[in-house]
Order: C-alpha cells, then sequence, then structure tokens
C-alpha cells in the first residue's frame, strides 16, 4: 500500500495547477471518520478527495460516544470502533496520507478522552511526527486547563470551533491564541442537521478579519453546491462531513464531489 | 454540639470555578458555553437570596411532603445482631425518591431564567417521570430522552411520563441506553439553546450541575444529621448511600463532610461480577477520564472509548461518576465498595419483610453494604442508610428474579384479556 500511496510531489503540483486553471473551485474541507467503513476504505476514499481537488483534509479519531455529531456520523464512528480501530491506526493514517498528499494540510479531529487517556502530551508529539499539526477538540473549550497544555505544545495547535453565540470577550480571547484555523459552525446544530447560516455569522467573521488572517471555515448541515458557494463567498472554506459520508455508503463518491467542488 | 475539623462544605460550594481539585471542570462545546455560564450565576445569586431559597423549601415542602422522616430499622437491626441501621426516607417523597428534590429546585431557576421549555435524559424512568412532574406542577413544556432499549424495557414509566404531559422521545443510536440520552439531550440543548433548560439528573455533567445539584440535595443530610442526634443524642458512626451519578449521596454525605468522625461510604453496582460490561462501579474499577462535560472516574474500553455498564438497577446503570465524589475519595474523605446484584436482592427482601417498606434496588445496594457492615460493629454504633427510592417502580425486574411463573401467569392473562376486547 505504502507504494501505491507514494507519488511524486512533482505530478501532484502539475496535477493541482491543471485543475487550478482549468475550472474555478470552491475551497472545501472535506470530513472523513478513519476506519469507516474500513480502514482500506478509507484510504481510497481520502486519496479521491486529494485527486478530485479537495483543499483541506479533517480526518477524524473514530469514538464511541461522539457528543457532538449528528446521528449520520455517530453510526459512522461506531462503525470504525467496532472495526476495531486504533489510536496506532489513525497517527500511520496521518503518515500515509502526508506522503501521499504532502501540500494538503491535515486538520485532526477527536473527542478531548481520546487524547486524555493517552497522555495530552504524548499524543502531540505523536500527533506532529506523523505530520499533522492542527486538531480540533469538540468537546474542550479553548481556555481550559487541558487546551492550555496542547496551546502550550510547540508543534500543535487547537483548532478553536466556535459558534454564532460567541460574545466579544471570548472571541478576544480566542483571538489571543494565535490559530491558523478556526471552524465556526454554521448555525445551533449538530453535524449533519439542515444546513442554515446564521445572521451572526457575517459580525463574527469580520471582527476576526479585523484582527487575523487566521482561515475561517464554516460547517455543520452543508451540503449542496449552492450552499458551498455561498459560504466560500464569505469565509475561506466549507466543512463537509454527513453528506460525504452518504456519497460513501450509496457509492457516488466522485459525482457528490464535482457537485460540491465545481463553483459554477 | 458538632465539631468540625475540616472546611470540604465551604470549598464545595465556593468553587465557583467548576472544579474540584483536577476533577470536574465544563468540557463542553463553545455553542454550550453561554447557556451554562447563564446557568451559573443565576445559581450562584439565587442561593444567596433568601428568597429564593424560602420558596425551593416551601415548594418540597407543600409538594413532596419534607422533611422526610429518618425510620430505626428495629426489627432488621436486631435479626442482624449488629449496629444500629437507620434509615433516611427519601422514597416518601412524591413520585418515589430523592431525584424530586433537584428537579424542584432546576426548575425554579429555568423560571428565573425565563426559559419555557425543559428537556431531560432519563434511564429507567425516575428522572424523566419526576421531571415530568415538576414541569406539569410550574407549568413547562417537557421533552424527555431515553434510549430506545429503556423506553421499550421501562414502558409503564412513559406511560406515566406521557400522562404528565411529557414528550418521550426514543433515542435510536449507540447503545440506546442512559448515555445515549444524556448525549441525545445535549445536542437537543445546542440546537434550542434560548429557550430551553436540560435539566440534568445527578451531580454529574459540566459545571455548574455538579456543585448546583449538591445544592438542592444537601436538605437531606441536613435534616438527617439533625432527626439521629435527637434520637441518639449522638451523630452516626456510618452514613451511606448508592452511587449511580451520586446525587442522592451527596445529598446525605455533605452536612456530614466536616465531621470527621462520621465515616462515609458510596456503594456502586457490583452487577455480576468484575468483568467489563458487568457492572457499573466507576470508583472500585474504572478509570479518570474527561466525558459528557467533566473529568471524573468513567468506566472505559480501550484507549479511552467509553464501555458498557449493567447493574439490576436501572438507576445505577451509568459510566460516570460526580466529579465532586471523586474529588472526596481522591482526599481519602470517602470510601467505595460495591454491592453485587445477588445481595442487593436479598436486602430488598429483608427490609420488607422485617420492616415493611419495599426500597428502590438502588437503595438495596447501600442497604446490603450496611447489612454485612453492622454483623461486625456493636449496638452502640448506627450505620445511617440513604433510602433514595422506593422500590415499586421495580415490580416488572424484581418479579422477574424472585417469582417468573407468577408474572408470566399474569402478563399471559393480561394479554388474553386485551384481546378478547
Ligand atoms: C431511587 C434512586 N436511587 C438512586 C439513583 C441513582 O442516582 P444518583 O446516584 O444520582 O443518586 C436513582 C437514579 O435513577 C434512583 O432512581
Amino acid at each position: 500500500m505504502n507504494d501505491e500511496l507514494c507519488r511524486s510531489k512533482v505530478d501532484l503540483i502539475i496535477e493541482k495547477e491543471q485543475t487550478e486553471m482549468t475550472q474555478n473551485m470552491n475551497s472545501i474541507m472535506a470530513h472523513h471518520i478513519i476506519g469507516y467503513p474500513t480502514l482500506e476504505k478509507s484510504y481510497e476514499v481520502v486519496q479521491t478527495y486529494i485527486d478530485s481537488g479537495i483543499e483541506i483534509l479533517e480526518l477524524q479519531i473514530p469514538f464511541s460516544h461522539p457528543t457532538a455529531d449528528g446521528i449520520t456520523l455517530t453510526e459512522a464512528n461506531q462503525q470504525a470502533v467496532e472495526n476495531g480501530i486504533s489510536l496506532e491506526n489513525c497517527f500511520e493514517f496521518y503518515e500515509e496520507i502526508k506522503r501521499y498528499a504532502p501540500d494538503t494540510p491535515i486538520i485532526a479531529m477527536s473527542y478531548l478522552n481520546r487524547l486524555f487517556s493517552y497522555g495530552i502530551e504524548a499524543f502531540c508529539d505523536k500527533l506532529s511526527t506523523s505530520g499533522v499539526n492542527q486538531i480540533i477538540v469538540p468537546d474542550l473549550p479553548f481556555d481550559s486547563p487541558v487546551a492550555e497544555q496542547i496551546n502550550k505544545h510547540q508543534a500543535v495547535q487547537l483548532v478553536p470551533v466556535i459558534a454564532p453565540n460567541l460574545n466579544d470577550e471570548r472571541l478576544s480571547a480566542m483571538l489571543n491564541l494565535q490559530p491558523d484555523y478556526i471552524y465556526m459552525m454554521s448555525g445551533f446544530n449538530t453535524t449533519g442537521q439542515q444546513f442554515e447560516l446564521h445572521p451572526n455569522a457575517q459580525k463574527i467573521i469580520d471582527a476576526i478579519r479585523e484582527r487575523t488572517n487566521a482561515k475561517i471555515g464554516i460547517g455543520f448541515g452543508i451540503s449542496r453546491g449552492e450552499q458551498v458557494k455561498a459560504v466560500n463567498e464569505i469565509a475561506d472554506f466549507a466543512i463537509i462531513g454527513s453528506t460525504l459520508k452518504i456519497a460513501i455508503d450509496e457509492n457516488k463518491i466522485k459525482s457528490k464531489l464535482d457537485q460540491l467542488l465545481l463553483n459554477s | 454540639m458538632i465539631e468540625t475539623n475540616t472546611n470540604y462544605k465551604t470549598q464545595i460550594l465556593e468553587a465557583k470555578s467548576g472544579y474540584f481539585g483536577r476533577f470536574g471542570g465544563a468540557y463542553i462545546p463553545e455553542v454550550l458555553k453561554p447557556n451554562m455560564d447563564a446557568l451559573s450565576q443565576v445559581f450562584f445569586e439565587s442561593i444567596a437570596d433568601k428568597n429564593f431559597v424560602n420558596s425551593f423549601k416551601k415548594a418540597c415542602n407543600d409538594f413532596s411532603g419534607r422533611p422526610t422522616p429518618v425510620t430505626y430499622l428495629e426489627n432488621l437491626s436486631k435479626q442482624i445482631g449488629g449496629a444500629k441501621i437507620y434509615l433516611k426516607r427519601e422514597d416518601l417523597n412524591q413520585t418515589g425518591a430523592h431525584k424530586i428534590n433537584h428537579c424542584i429546585g432546576q426548575i425554579m431557576l429555568a423560571k428565573r431564567l425565563g426559559k419555557t421549555r425543559i428537556i431531560a435524559e432519563t434511564g429507567a424512568g425516575q428522572h424523566g417521570y419526576a421531571t415530568a412532574s415538576v414541569c406539569a406542577r410550574f407549568g413547562m413544556e417537557c421533552t424527555i430522552y431515553m434510549g430506545q432499549k429503556d423506553y421499550d424495557r421501562q414502558r409503564p414509566n412513559v406511560f406515566w411520563m406521557e400522562t404528565l404531559g411529557a414528550k418521550v422521545i426514543p433515542v435510536q443510536f449507540g447503545s440506546q441506553t442512559l448515555n445515549d440520552a444524556v448525549i441525545a439531550a445535549f445536542k437537543d440543548l445546542i440546537a434550542h439553546p434560548e429557550e430551553t433548560h436540560y435539566l440534568l439528573g445527578s451531580a454529574v455533567g459540566p459545571h455548574p450541575y455538579p456543585v448546583l445539584n449538591t445544592w438542592f440535595q444537601k436538605m437531606v443530610s441536613e435534616e438527617a444529621k439533625e432527626q439521629v442526634f435527637k434520637i441518639e443524642n449522638k451523630l452516626p458512626d456510618y452514613v451511606t448511600a448508592c452511587v449511580g451519578g451520586g446525587s442522592n449521596a451527596l445529598g446525605i454525605f455533605f452536612d456530614f463532610l466536616d465531621d470527621e468522625s462520621v465515616k462515609l461510604v458510596g456503594i456502586e453496582a457490583g452487577g455480576k461480577g468484575k468483568t467489563p460490561g458487568e457492572h457499573a462501579a466507576k470508583v472500585s474499577y474504572g478509570k479518570e477520564g474527561i466525558f459528557e462535560g467533566y473529568h471524573s472516574y468513567f468506566l472505559q474500553a480501550e484507549e479511552g472509548n467509553i464501555s458498557d455498564t449493567h447493574s439490576i438497577s436501572a438507576g445505577l446503570d451509568y459510566c460516570g461518576v460526580s466529579p465532586i465524589l471523586a474529588y472526596l475519595h481522591s482526599e481519602g474523605r470517602i470510601q467505595f465498595d460495591a454491592a453485587s446484584d445477588v445481595q442487593t436482592l436479598d436486602a430488598m427482601k429483608m427490609i420488607a419483610k422485617y420492616e415493611g417498606i419495599i426500597l428502590a434496588l438502588e437503595s438495596s445496594h447501600s442497604l446490603a453494604w450496611a447489612i454485612e457492615k453492622a454483623k461486625g460493629l456493636s449496638n452502640e454504633e448506627i450505620i445511617l442508610v440513604n433510602g433514595s427510592g422506593r422500590g415499586e417502580k421495580d415490580l416488572f425486574i424484581t418479579m422477574k428474579h424472585l417469582q417468573p411463573e407468577s408474572l408470566q401467569f399474569f402478563m399471559e392473562k393480561q394479554i388474553s384479556e386485551l384481546r378478547d376486547e
């Protein structure tokens, strides 16, 4: 599998330039749960994302009780846990994907207890040696004692997940951490529900833009091309999870990606 | 009358950050932060406000029959031939358990916050039942989340909740039990943060729930301390309670925390054995972790995944334990032990036979421990047990264990009558 995954950097760059030239594409961060539906298939799916022109990857470590995910991703998490996906499998996955596409940024995603049980510092060390320097932890407030342990780590940065009810004080506290990426929930939903961009979203984005160059992604409930386009107009990228999971189940991943990526 | 050597009581009530040592905290998605902050603020304001405290007491008295008595279990104690066992009668509350205490308290906070809608999780249905009751009484819309498995096996409780006007939603993901109901309730709160109060059912979850439910339960020990002292002219030597999440345990322990002579013992569900999945004993066999918003002990599988639990009593069948109990355990202030399903059923039968009390299976865990412990003590010594609930709710489970044939006969008869109608 390793050999297959390794392609030359030159090939990749040429391919990327070609796609950029021929089409005007949406920026997307594609979410995938490592080990769903199987570990083998996960490699295949994520490579398809990369080859189709996905800009950023959000690769989630499966958890038995994903408290902030909707029913679609909860099922996928549980399937992956049942498949026996270990943390070691996940770190290896990061390494392999990094080798396949060194220029595609990877953001790890995990619920807190998986980091905690491994040891926060050891986890961050391992993550960064696997080639990943960003992590989303949905149940970890960015200013809690455990978050401070991550923030202190030289090579790993916490990607804050914020919602349209973020007040000015919390916004400032968050920006003081100087994140490179910010994940914004489209509204008050869990993943996979109806998409609706909350009226406060624009205000918060403007406030962030005024003070940093952090890349802002918007996610939760995005399933159609128009929505991706709308999000691309106000943020740096759209985050897509549940819809892609459903596309995997229906074996329609390529056509779904085309729909979402084409900015026409 | 009472010597005070430590200051755990103030320490706990003044932990406005929500941390008890390294335990506790509020490990929640940022989107829930405003909600938890508002709840925390209104809670600390309210408990400093005499009017609120008085209305809370009045509601408990008028609606739930407080103060509940303590009963000296004289026949049982003499039968065992050791220490005197006293039972705090939380089983005599409205809806039959201590759960109503924090339900009354929380719904009053929700009113102060201007909320119009209450949501709650329930396992067996006890907490959902108490929540539906206060919602009817205080005029609030009520939605209860319940794992599909629990929904099916506790159908009589679903019926009572619906009769009280609640909407009961079966949760179809995960293992379809209590944990999944908690997660579903948090998801509802994320989707409807403005109008909703999540009435969480134990001293667990993110800050301020652990301290808030402890505060609404602490009158149990305040009453019991006075009641036992009045009869015996001394404090109990041991105080014991069953531990699911820890709300009834903190209720009966709280006022004794600074009385060093009083030993406090939490009894967990030992289930069928020590193998993972066969019990629900977090402190005894679990590991430290951070889950469902708080840092405490959890039953865990490999590498931080959460594992399944088992107990004969649905109320103890939960994977986590109050961070306040975890802290007091780490300080050496509270000891933990476990009672098995079999020991629990025996205790339940004994108290029924000798004292005429049908005790909940949850509470029968701590009674089982007390019966064993009493044997080795003198009749000068006193064990106070929290009788957290009554056992009529357990009809189908206990009958299945004790008289399976009669249960089968009854059910078949009912079904044939229904068919004939
Ligand atoms: C009668 C009774 N006792 C005890 C419990 C356990 O909860 P906790 O540990 O929060 O008191 C329950 C929970 O449903 C209960 O119904």
